[in-house]
């Protein structure tokens, strides 16, 4: 970690209050010659969406591939429930919602959910709801791969947001999806956060996040070059252009 | 857990082999019947070779010379295996985000892969290892070693793969690789001298040879996993050489194209190189072992030929991301194409193999014939079974599966020339024509067969 960082960031619950679900500092990304983050550091509170907005290739979906494991940071530290991003715990407390979920193409999305479920440990008990919600209703017994992107991302957000855990992490989180998934999604949002979850979220759609996100970041070559607290937030009308703002 | 993913893995697999058949049925029939045929032709190949293992001239030389063909080809197809089957990223990135420890995934993504290879090449396997033993001084029962050193042997080729990927990624800087090499070269060793000595013997080193064998397999395939949990990314080119595609020549773009999307693979970077190594520790094993050098080299490129049928193997998989491009030209080109740049993949390996072989000429030249034989016909068997059931190399399952289709590929042709090679010299035609037309007609059937693949994705 950098020497420069506050002292405070310690990752660790204060006493009577839970960890953060994410706190990351310094994190560094290089592939190659291409610098993808240059020292980020992101924080996602209890309840709170943060949503990450900018160019193709600016960072966006390494910085979630860091704090869901998949992705090792060059440097810096991300604690995700007070848990170093990439152990078997931090696992345990989120779940992600990837661009284009693929993978166990030959499950049917029914089986893909149990699975994930299964892993996690949690039994996925809005996965009902959430099934009516997403119209996966008629898909449940079909394989995943042979569905459309839209719908395997219905799929993948459904599955994502039965479970509770203290993070969520959703990828591109709009696109391929039909007005009436955009819907479903801020609806599972709100539901997610409302029950103490932090969700921190990538997309181009900055209408969207003007409707559900508490905080934008906007990242450019792996920096954050505007932050933009959103008071008002889940109100359509908000203009939500961080640079002018 | 281990359980749970390997079952979804084992399911997709299966299903994904379903959707295979149900889309070539006439090629699903005709592999399975020539499966059902390779431990008959396995069983006569080993008892041709048998007489060498017989009374007075069954050697610790002799059969420690016969192990080691048999171990280098095992090694270098657990190479093939283990370097082939994708990190737990296959599993999809929803997925490997869950509570999953790095081993337990691969682990859950092999454990189907090798299932899958036992059943698919175990009884052949077998069927060999008691034919060459039945009659040597260990007798039937040497051949329990003998199968088991199948197992360490590919083992060990895996963990020594793994262990080059750790040195190549990490700038050579990994304590964790010479650990595996350690491991590799003893499992290696337990591989060859212990069903040596149990072949040329007998007596009170059945026993221990066998149980060495099986703790050598158990072993090396623990190691493997604990390297490929932790197998280091790729490192990323800073900047690609141009392609150089000739306007107005579509036959020179494809190739060209094909090249590129092959050869800029990680994946099959690797396997290009091990490949590449596989063929010379094969050549300079044979050599010291004091083989002749025609001997030496055929081990040498049929060891290399084994990890390099990985390339024409991805052709139809590296193929289908870009079918929307392909499309647009003709497919009788494309194929071609295709298939010409992975012929030629396939080739570049043995390369320095031969090179090295040319200290001696004439036995060297002797020998070429045959290994390029070997090779234009691993790679048909591979282009054919990469068109039936595409690696992808993404997904659980997908390289497993495609292996096992190679592996059946092969089997499957290697027992029709066993069986009808003998008969077709009874029937007066001499070897090289009757070679060269299989040759021919194998070339022939995997680029129509691609061909006719990929068009409808």
């Amino acid at each position: 970690m950098p020497a420069d960082r506050p002292s405070s960031f310690s990752g660790r619950a204060v006493i009577g209050r839970p960890p953060d679900p994410l706190r990351a500092c310094g994190l560094e990304k290089r592939y190659g010659a291409v610098r993808a983050l240059a020292g980020l550091d992101v924080r996602v509170t209890a309840g709170a969406v943060v949503g990450l907005v900018g160019p193709n290739g600016s960072g966006k979906s390494t910085l979630l591939g860091i704090v869901a494991g998949i992705v090792r940071a060059d440097s810096g530290m991300a604690l995700v429930a007070g848990r170093t991003a990439g152990t078997i715990e931090a696992a345990r407390s989120l779940v992600l919602v990837p661009d284009d979920p693929s993978g166990f193409d030959e499950l049917t999305v029914r089986e893909h959910a149990a699975l994930l479920h299964a892993l996690i440990g949690v039994e996925g008990g809005r996965r009902s709801e959430l099934v009516e919600a997403f119209e996966l209703k008629p898909l449940l017994d079909r394989s995943l791969g042979a569905l459309s992107r839209g719908q395997r991302r219905r799929a993948a957000l459904a599955a994502a947001f039965a479970v509770d855990v203290p993070l969520i992490l959703v990828d591109e989180a709009t696109t391929a999806l039909d007005e009436t998934a955009v819907v479903a999604v801020c609806d599972a949002i709100a539901d997610a956060t409302a029950r103490g979850a932090g969700v921190l979220l990538a997309t181009h759609d900055r209408e969207f996040v003007s409707t559900v996100c508490d905080t934008v970041l906007e990242l450019r070559a792996g920096e954050i070059v505007a932050e933009l607290q959103l008071p008002f937030v889940r109100q359509p009308e908000v203009p939500c252009d961080p640079v002018a703002v | 857990m281990i359980l749970l993913l390997s079952d979804a893995v084992l399911r997709t697999q299966t299903r994904r082999l379903g959707a295979a058949v149900s889309r070539s049925r006439m090629v699903a029939v005709t592999a399975a019947a020539l499966f059902l045929i390779a431990p008959v032709a396995a069983w006569r190949v080993g008892r041709s070779v048998s007489g060498l293992l017989e009374g007075d001239t069954a050697t610790l030389a002799v059969t420690r010379g016969l192990v080691l063909g048999l171990a280098v080809a095992s090694a270098a197809a657990g190479a093939a295996l283990g370097t082939a089957i994708p990190g737990r990223r296959a599993l999809g990135f929803q997925i490997a985000a869950a509570p999953v420890p790095r081993a337990v995934a691969v682990a859950a993504l092999a454990l189907p892969a090798i299932g899958g290879a036992t059943l698919l090449v175990g009884p052949t396997l077998v069927a060999l290892a008691a034919a060459l033993a039945w009659s040597s001084p260990g007798g039937a029962f040497a051949a329990v070693a003998l199968a088991l050193s199948f197992a360490a042997a590919a083992g060990s080729g895996a963990v020594a793969a793994e262990a080059v990927l750790h040195l190549v990624r990490q700038g050579g800087r990994s304590a964790r690789a010479a650990g595996g090499v350690v491991v590799a070269g003893a499992a290696a060793a337990t591989a060859i001298e212990g069903p040596a000595q149990a072949l040329a013997q007998g007596g009170p080193v059945l026993l221990s040879s066998a149980v060495a064998c099986a703790v050598a397999a158990i072993g090396s395939g623990v190691a493997w996993v604990g390297l490929a949990a932790i197998r280091p990314e790729p490192r990323v080119a800073a900047r690609r050489r141009p392609l150089v595609v000739p306007d107005g020549h579509p036959v020179a773009a494809v190739s060209g194209a094909a090249l590129a999307l092959l050869s800029r693979a990680p994946d099959l970077r690797a396997a290009l190189v091990a490949a590449a190594s596989f063929g010379l520790v094969g050549l300079g094993v044979g050599l010291a072992a004091g083989a002749p050098a025609s001997a030496a080299l055929l081990l040498g490129g049929g060891a290399c030929v084994v990890a390099a049928a990985l390339v024409p193997l991805s052709a139809r998989g590296r193929l289908d991301p870009g079918a929307w491009v392909w499309r647009a030209g003709a497919r009788g080109i494309v194929a071609g194409g295709w298939a010409a740049s992975s012929l030629g993949l396939v080739v570049l390996p043995l390369l320095p193999v031969g090179l090295i072989a040319l200290v001696r000429p004439r036995e060297a030249a002797a020998a070429a014939a045959p290994v390029v034989a070997l090779a234009v016909a691993a790679w048909a068997a591979a282009l054919a079974a990469g068109a039936v059931v595409p690696r992808r190399a993404h997904g659980a399952g997908d390289d497993a599966l495609s292996l096992g289709a190679f592996t059946a590929a092969t089997v499957g042709v290697g027992s029709v020339a066993t069986l009808a090679g003998p008969m077709l010299g009874r029937a007066g035609v001499p070897d090289a024509i009757a070679a060269l037309l299989v040759l021919v007609a194998a070339s022939a059937g995997a680029v129509t067969l691609f061909g006719a693949s990929w068009g409808r994705a």
